[in-house]
């Protein structure tokens, strides 16, 4: 056995080259740059050409796709997305539950990109999978090799970071002060 | 049943991603139609998602990107075929070539990285709750490691050999046994001996045995690696394995298998 054989060539530029405008999408939205996300997308389309004989035609490529991306991203950047974990991974979680801080009123673009950059790993590769790209909880999950209860505790976390961020860096007028107070008495009515 | 404020904040994102309950989905319809502060919320959240995709939009170009992965796969295809054409005479050269090798002693420089190149593109692909087959593997594994997975063991502690197959990986030829267990999976790969010695890094003496383990860490993941007389064998980890010496009982058996093959 050597390489791949060539009848699986066709079969791979059907089914996998057609991912390729939205996988350059999710990858530059990853790396933050259209060139670097291009680099990101060749080395994923010659780890899965490298591993297509693993393919099982008729399977889902596109998420088979999503998750050889992912882990090439990973590793691209294993340091950094690393990193997080070691930061206080819960501790910056509860908080965002806690405080469950609303939308502020006013958005920008330059403050919410400001925002997402500024979201930790895996919160970030998540808010962006579903949020922006429209995965669904069980295509990310697949995609991550994670549970669904993984992927759905930390989209909660990553969402709330996410608005906490914007809510601290946003003018106090536009935080909807009356809902942040209202929360917690709710919560602890409830319990 | 009525959901409180508390509530419908709480699976808002979720109504946003269309993936609550029909039931669900109407009890938030229902809050939301009648409290005005969760509607202003939903409605800045529909908007903060907007917002996060117009402002992350980065312009490529599809079709190019496209082409420069058809010329890589080709480049990449057109070595295998050249590999492939030449496979009868180099099978003849590669006895010459490979003394002169080892009389040279050259050095397999990429023999860390493509280990864990491979475990990374073939290993991690593997869906949750894979079992093994072993008839999936009889087919899958060819001479002279078709027994591979039953010689090293299918179980290890926590840790159980998912699959086995042969895994073409940048013109090598891998064993390749895929092993899951507590959570991290692990790769182990035999194979022939064709490119070199092993690059230098810090070895340790496997217990109970005179063979040196490489130890290293390559695109994020512990490689242990050993040389057999005509073979090498690779361990590829995210993390050091619990206990810590089953990564050693398994190498072990790795090897002892190999060197049966070599008698």
């Amino acid at each position: 056995m050597f390489g791949i054989p060539h009848q699986r060539r066709e079969e791979f530029d059907r089914a996998a080259l057609a991912h390729v405008p939205e996988l350059l999408r999710v990858a530059s939205r990853l790396c933050g740059s259209a060139d670097a996300g291009e680099d990101l997308l060749q080395e994923t389309y010659l780890q899965a050409w490298r591993s297509f004989h693993r393919f099982e035609a008729g399977t889902n490529c596109r998420a088979w796709l999503y998750k050889i991306l992912l882990f090439t991203y990973a590793a691209q950047n294993r340091k950094r997305a690393r990193q997080p974990f070691l930061v206080d991974l819960d501790a910056a979680g509860e908080t965002a539950l806690l405080v469950d801080s609303p939308t502020p009123d006013t958005l920008t673009a330059e403050a919410v990109k400001t925002a997402f950059d500024r979201l930790a790993e895996p919160f970030r590769t998540l808010v962006l999978l579903v949020d922006v790209e429209g995965l669904s909880y069980r295509e990310a999950a697949e995609a991550l090799a994670v549970p669904i209860g993984t992927v759905m505790s930390r989209l909660s976390r990553g969402r709330g970071l996410l608005r906490l961020d914007l809510a601290r860096h946003a003018p106090e007028s536009s935080t909807g002060a009356r809902s942040r107070m209202d929360l917690p008495a709710q919560r602890r009515a409830r319990s | 049943m009525n959901l409180d404020c508390q509530h419908v904040r709480e699976v808002m994102d979720s109504y946003l991603s269309e993936e609550l309950s029909v039931e669900t989905n109407h009890d938030v319809l229902r809050h939301v139609a009648g409290c005005r502060d969760c509607a202003a919320e939903l409605k800045r959240r529909g908007r903060l998602r907007a917002l996060l995709s117009e402002t992350l939009e980065v312009a490529g170009d599809a079709d190019r990107v496209r082409a420069r992965i058809t010329q890589a796969v080709d480049r990449e295809q057109r070595s295998w075929a050249r590999g492939a054409r030449l496979g009868a005479v180099a099978a003849t050269l590669i006895a010459a070539v490979a003394v002169a090798y080892w009389a040279g002693k050259p050095v397999d420089a990429a023999a860390y990285d493509d280990s864990a190149g491979d475990h990374i593109a073939c290993a991690l692909t593997y869906p949750e709750g894979t079992a093994y087959d072993p008839a999936r593997a009889a087919e899958n594994l060819v001479p002279p490691f078709e027994r591979m997975a039953d010689a090293v063991g299918l179980s290890h502690g926590n840790y159980h050999v998912i699959d086995a197959h042969m895994c073409p990986y940048k013109g090598r030829n891998y064993a390749h046994l895929v092993i899951r267990g507590d959570g991290q999976t692990v790769s182990l790969f035999a194979e022939r001996a064709e490119r070199g010695a092993l690059p230098d890094t810090p070895t340790m003496v496997l217990a109970g045995d005179a063979l040196d383990v490489h130890a290293t860490t390559r695109l994020g993941y512990l490689v242990s690696a050993v040389a057999t007389r005509d073979h090498r064998i690779f361990l590829v980890s995210e993390s050091p394995t619990d206990p810590p010496d089953l990564a050693q009982d398994i190498l072990r058996s790795a090897v002892g298998f190999i060197r049966s093959l070599e008698k």
